[in-house]
């Protein structure tokens, strides 16, 4: 029933012929029917870019992360979760210290939000198995900690060995996994860092700030090899670095490639996948960085062709909506004709790239979450200035997600100054990036098309 | 009682003696009253401190619309509000406000504060959890603020300045908690609604009268036979109890139950735990406020402060638990999902879990869920 969906996924058919009985398993601990999958084939065909074999490609290693997270339990020894926004280096880095048969490692709240949610369009009972035990509905809790502890609770995935899991960006998942250790009794590693840089730091940070990550980040190793009984290697450090580069550089590349092009040549929505593998420990590392030329190639192809999914010369916007489980946003806004150049936080502004002072691995690792947006709220905003003005954009648009206690606050923050500074309107919208029942597109379309109005009508005075 | 009329008159006299002072020069150092900051050091370098804790108001959080969107806890919504409204001179009247980053709910009062007003904005962080190298971030925090102070008062914090400080906040706490301790008595002699408003004059009161104030309560209700009501003894905890946040102290002892002690991240002072005075100062002020704090539901593991809640209960034998907690305060949403279940193990008693966003609407079932749940107690055998 299913292998139609598995093509668009860019499954060989000798590679579903193999797997038919792991993947019948997990489909069937997952409840995934012929009309969840009819309804898969139609929302990829909606709205994804399907011929582009990148975002396929994409798709097919999302799809293979399911089923490894939903039989993890019986295929190896010991697993290990972490989520968003837990940095990728020293997750891959303990990944690759692992024997892969013995050792299985997962972002398994983004890979529900990438199939379940994305493709299938299934979450909700995730969600409120969540709320029943522990995370409950209406207090703004975070619907990515919600539906991981739903699915462990529920039984379809199981719960791990060992929760690595970062409280720098914002409050929820340490909260969150405080809860799976003293109800679960699940050991819990934490990246800890304190976001108090003051008004007028940016873009520098302090040192201790990051000796403490740094010595945060050494105990989490350790706790590591304790629980999993494996030894971080110096090679698994650098493969991981050297891997994590390579990806970043080049999809900063493909982000830059659609900004800059005009017309917009493929929606937004198909690079959520590659977004979120920068931060998803998949082993598959030849197969995403594959996939990711792939796709590069294939947009080059057209913008070469002047080809768009927008009309050329359509006012141009920033938007904060990088959302993994609902693409009807991005798309509205698409479809009300604006081109969307850039999603925070897909762009990495040049200070991230910026050489450092740390030579010692850890404090490496800990330099990530004293960058960048976790630096402070006058970064997060000034790293949306940089990004309206780096694209050169009509407007903004600053989809919100309510549950986000790091995000909220720099809302109105980046509303006045981008408007201040830039002179370009800026429309706010509340949403969930991991929840779709709080909110619709439908309910925000009339705004955003009156945006889109604006901006038409604001791009033509000025070219008049 | 005399003493509280003798400290009436000095808090309504307060805001003219602070305007005095800062007149004359001296600097007023506001600050989030998350227990993290040591007045120590602002005494220490000649200028005030000044506690922001008031709450309880809908108008203020109505306010804070235009400037943060509604989900991020309510206390801190409403400290952005009562600034923006201009309604508390003392909000408007602080040359410097001083927020110890605990979360990014405490982190959104700093930054509205800078970006929408000209106040003077000075963060450091708590760390979550107190290993040593934790204990040494805290420590860095406040050797940058002690930094800070001398050079925004021009003021050297030298050893015997801040030593004598320390005593003076010594004082002030040790009394606090003989005046608490008292609350032991089958029959405390202090409501809690009175204790509560007693520590919260802490914050903005001058220290040397307040202690005269606490030194007359204290010997007042030591030598007075225990007269107060009987009724289910209350814990009462959370994550905020502000000045002006009265109501559930109110429903809660209208309806016959005592609260006979409070434990809360922001809003109460803490006063179980004093400075020690041996070796390195500033050392021995990061012990106090940082590794010996009774640590908030951020804090990990959760566990030091749910056993320390217990232990808390079995001291002051209550009957019952009321956990208080301001909408989108997830730290405490969540520990109060499996605390429940721990104090039925320990304890076997029962927690009433109440929530409030400073809404007018809230107060009605409210009072009614307070009043069934005093009645539970009683109805089980409770005093």
């Amino acid at each position: 029933m299913y292998t139609e969906l598995l093509k668009l996924c860019s499954f060989e058919p000798d590679e579903i012929k193999r797997e038919r009985p792991r993947i019948d398993k997990a489909f069937k601990i997952l409840g995934i029917e012929k009309e969840d999958i009819k309804r898969g084939e139609q929302r990829l065909k909606e709205n994804l870019d399907m011929e582009l074999l990148g975002v396929r490609r994409f798709l097919g290693i999302w799809m293979r992360e399911l089923v490894n997270l939903v039989l993890a339990r019986e295929e190896h020894e010991k697993i290990v979760y972490s989520d968003f926004p837990m940095e990728l280096r020293p997750l891959m880095s303990m990944m690759l210290s692992t024997d892969e048969k013995k050792v299985y490692f997962a972002t398994p709240g983004q890979i529900l939000n990438m199939t379940m949610g994305q493709i299938f369009d299934k979450l909700t009972p995730f969600l409120v198995a969540g709320e029943e035990n522990g995370l409950p509905p209406g207090a703004a809790h975070c619907a990515l900690y919600q539906t991981r502890l739903g699915a462990m609770v529920k039984g379809i995935i199981p719960f791990p060995d060992l929760s690595v899991i970062a409280s720098y960006h914002c409050d929820q998942p340490a909260e969150a996994e405080q809860l799976l250790h003293e109800v679960y009794g699940v050991p819990v590693a934490y990246l800890d860092s304190c976001p108090d840089p003051n008004w007028g730091d940016w873009p520098k940070y302090n040192d201790y700030r990051v000796r403490y990550c740094g010595s945060q980040a050494r105990k989490l190793f350790q706790m590591f090899e304790e629980v999993v009984g494996a030894k971080m290697t110096d090679e698994a450090k650098r493969t991981a670095n050297r891997a994590n580069a390579i990806f970043r550089l080049k999809f900063q590349q493909l982000v830059e490639l659609i900004g800059h092009a005009d017309p917009q040549p493929i929606s937004q929505t198909s690079l959520v996948h590659a977004f979120f593998l920068n931060s998803m420990p998949t082993r598959d590392i030849a197969g995403k960085q594959e996939a990711l030329e792939i796709l590069c190639g294939e947009v080059e192809e057209r913008v070469n062709q002047g080809k768009g999914v927008v009309e050329k010369g359509a006012p141009g916007v920033f938007v904060t909506a990088t959302i993994s489980v609902d693409p009807s946003i991005t798309r509205m806004i698409e479809e009300s004709g604006m081109a969307i150049r850039i999603q925070i936080p897909n762009w990495l502004s040049p200070w991230v790239m910026a050489r450092h002072p740390y030579r010692e691995w850890a404090d490496m690792i800990g330099v990530g979450p004293c960058l960048d947006i976790p630096h402070s709220c006058e970064a997060h905003v000034a790293i949306n200035l940089a990004n309206c003005k780096a694209f050169n954009v009509d407007g903004a648009i600053n989809f919100y997600p309510f549950s986000c206690r790091e995000w909220v606050p720099t809302v109105m923050i980046t509303k006045r100054t981008i408007e201040k500074e830039l002179g370009i309107p800026v429309l706010v919208l509340e949403g969930d990036c991991y929840d779709t029942r709080n909110y619709s597109a439908g309910q925000l379309r009339t705004r955003v098309e009156t945006f889109a109005e604006l901006l038409r009508a604001a791009k033509a005075a000025k070219a008049a | 009682m005399e003493a509280m009329k003798k400290l009436s008159d000095h808090l309504a006299t307060r805001l003219t003696e602070l305007t005095r002072l800062r007149k004359s020069g001296t600097k007023l150092i506001g600050y989030a009253p998350g227990g993290y900051m040591p007045e120590e050091l602002v005494y220490a370098s000649g200028a005030v401190p000044v506690g922001l804790i008031r709450g309880g108001d809908p108008e203020p959080v109505a306010e804070s619309a235009a400037y943060v969107p509604r989900f991020i806890d309510t206390f801190c919504r409403s400290q952005i509000g009562y600034r923006m409204m201009g309604g508390d001179p003392l909000y408007e009247i602080i040359d410097l406000l001083v927020v110890p980053v605990t979360d990014h709910n405490i982190k959104t009062i700093a930054d509205c504060f800078n970006f929408f007003t000209n106040t003077n904005v000075f963060r450091f962080g708590v760390p979550h959890q107190k290993d040593e190298h934790a204990f040494e971030y805290y420590l860095a925090g406040l050797h940058a603020f002690k930094d800070k102070l001398e050079e925004f008062t021009g003021n050297k914090i030298d050893n015997g300045r801040l030593r004598e400080a320390i005593d003076l906040c010594n004082r002030m706490r040790e009394l606090l908690k003989e005046i608490s301790i008292l609350r032991r008595s089958e029959r405390p002699p202090i409501t809690g609604y009175d204790f509560v408003k007693l520590n919260h004059a802490s914050y903005i009161a001058d220290k040397r009268i307040f202690i005269d104030v606490l030194e007359s309560v204290y010997q007042e209700l030591k030598g007075k036979p225990s007269s107060g009501p009987k009724g289910p003894r209350i814990l009462l905890t959370g994550s905020t109890l502000a000045m002006g946040d009265y109501k559930v102290l109110e429903m809660t002892e209208n309806a016959g139950a005592n609260i006979v002690v409070e434990e809360f991240a922001e809003g109460m002072r803490h006063y179980w735990q004093n400075v020690q005075v041996n070796g390195d100062l500033m050392q021995a002020l990061a012990d106090r406020y940082f590794r010996r704090r009774e640590p908030p539901a951020w804090f990990r593991p959760s566990r030091e402060r749910l056993d320390y809640l217990i232990e808390l209960a079995r001291d002051f034998k209550v009957d019952g638990i009321i956990w208080y907690q301001l909408m989108y305060r997830s730290s405490y949403d969540i520990q109060a999902f499996y605390f429940e279940k721990m104090l039925k193990k320990e304890l076997n008693i029962p927690m009433l879990k109440l929530e409030s966003d400073y809404d007018v609407s809230e107060r009605g079932p409210l009072r009614t869920r307070v009043e069934t749940f005093v009645e539970i107690i009683k109805a089980s055998g409770g005093r």
